[in-house]
C-alpha cells in the first residue's frame, strides 16, 4: 500500500529530520546526516504498511535524479581542473594505489574470513559510487543489493574515519583529504567533502569520478584474471 | 537552471544509449559525466545555468541515496549470515586504503613542491 507521494514525504521527512539532529548535535563526523537518516527512513518502512521493495519502486521519482546529479558532476571536476593540471602525476600516482589498496586490501581480508566468490563479488566494488558499483558487482555475478549496502557503510564509514584521521596523521590539505574521501568514500565522502569546503568537495568528486571509471575497467579485468 | 537541467539529462541520454550500444562496464550517468567533462575541456567553460543545476543536484546528494541506502536493513538472510565478517572486511579495510590514500596523495603533494621550488631556482 504505497504511493510515489507517501514514499517521496518519507524520504523527504527522513532526509530533514536527520539534517535538524546532524545541526543539533553541532555535526558530528560518525552520524553522518546519510546514517541517520537511513536509519529514520528504515524506521518509517518497518512502522508504516509498506514494504521495502514497492517503497524503492515508488521513490524511483526521486533516485530517478541521481542520473543527472552525476552528470552534474562534471562541472566541479571541470571548475577544478586547473589544480588537477597542476597536480597531474601527485593525483594520478595516489588514484591507482589507493583505487587497488581499496578493493584488495578488503578482498584479501574477507576471503581470508572464508567468504564465499559470489559475496566477495558484492563487496569488490565497495568504495565506487553506488550506480557504478551495482553495475560493476552484476557484471561479476554479486548480488546488486547488497552492493548498494556495503557501498553505503563503506561511505559512510570513510566520510566518518578520514577527516578524523587525517587530523591525527597531519594530512589535512583540503587536496589531500579530498581524492581520500572521493576516493575511499564515493558520493557520500564528496557529500562530507563540500560540507568541509569548496576546494575539499571538488578534489573529493574528482577522485570518485576517477576512481569510479578506473576501477570500472579494472575490476572486470583483474576478476577475469583471478577465475582463470 | 531548466536549461542547465536539459543539458544533464541529454548527456544521461547519450551516456545510456553508448552504454547499451557498446556493452560496457561503465553505467550511462558516468559516461555522460565523462563526456560532458570532455566538452567542457574542450569548450573551455561551462554554462551559468548548467552549474546551477549541477550544484542544485550536488547539494542534494544525500537525499538522492537514501532510497538506496535504507535497503541495507532490508537484505534477509544474504545480510544475518555474513554481516559481520563482512563489516570486519569493510572497517578494516577501509582503514588501510584510507591511511594509504592519504600518506600517499601528501607524500606527492610534497614531492610536486620540492620540485617545482628546484625549477623556479634554475
Amino acid at each position: 500500500m504505497t504511493t510515489p507521494a507517501l514514499a517521496i514525504v518519507m524520504t523527504l521527512a527522513a532526509y530533514m529530520l536527520s539534517l535538524s539532529l546532524y545541526r543539533w548535535m553541532r555535526c558530528p563526523s560518525w552520524a553522518p546526516p546519510m546514517l541517520t537518516g537511513s536509519v529514520m527512513l528504515a524506521g518509517f518502512i518497518v512502522m508504516l504498511p509498506v514494504d521495502y521493495d514497492s517503497y524503492y519502486l515508488d521513490a524511483h521519482w526521486l533516485t530517478l535524479l541521481l542520473g543527472p546529479a552525476t552528470v552534474g558532476l562534471a562541472v566541479p571536476l571541470y571548475e577544478q581542473f586547473q589544480h588537477i593540471k597542476q597536480l597531474l602525476i601527485p593525483v594520478t600516482v595516489s588514484l591507482i594505489v589507493g583505487s587497488i589498496t581499496a578493493c584488495a586490501a578488503t578482498l584479501l581480508i574477507a576471503w581470508a574470513l572464508g567468504v564465499s566468490p559470489p559475496i566477495l563479488a558484492s563487496l569488490a566494488p565497495k568504495s565506487i559510487t553506488t550506480p557504478i558499483a551495482i553495475g560493476v558487482s552484476e557484471g561479476l555475478g554479486g548480488y546488486p543489493g547488497l552492493t548498494a549496502g556495503i557501498v553505503t557503510v563503506t561511505g559512510i564509514f570513510a566520510a566518518s574515519i578520514i577527516p578524523p584521521m587525517a587530523a591525527l596523521l597531519r594530512c589535512q590539505d583540503p587536496r589531500v583529504m579530498g581524492l581520500a574521501l572521493g576516493l575511499n568514500g564515493h558520493g557520500l565522502g564528496t557529500a562530507r567533502g563540500f560540507g568541509i569546503d569548496a576546494q575539499t568537495g571538488a578534489f573529493a568528486s574528482l577522485a570518485m569520478a576517477l576512481n569510479g571509471a578506473l576501477s570500472a575497467i579494472l575490476l572486470p579485468l583483474l576478476a577475469g584474471w583471478l577465475t582463470h | 537552471m531548466l536549461k542547465g537541467f536539459m543539458w544533464l539529462m541529454i548527456f544521461l541520454v547519450i551516456g545510456n544509449l553508448l552504454q547499451t550500444m557498446l556493452a560496457l562496464p561503465v553505467t550511462g550517468s558516468v559516461l555522460g559525466m565523462l563526456l560532458l567533462f570532455v566538452v567542457l575541456i574542450v569548450r573551455r567553460r561551462s554554462s551559468r545555468s548548467m552549474a546551477t543545476a549541477a550544484s542544485h543536484l550536488i547539494h542534494y546528494f544525500t537525499l538522492l541515496i537514501l532510497p538506496s541506502a535504507a535497503g541495507l536493513f532490508f537484505l534477509g538472510t544474504t545480510l544475518t549470515d555474513n554481516w559481520l565478517r563482512l563489516l570486519i572486511a569493510i572497517v578494516l579495510g577501509t582503514l588501510i586504503s584510507s591511511v594509504v590514500t592519504l600518506l600517499t596523495m601528501q607524500a606527492m603533494v610534497r614531492w610536486q613542491q620540492r620540485r617545482d621550488e628546484t625549477s623556479n631556482r634554475l
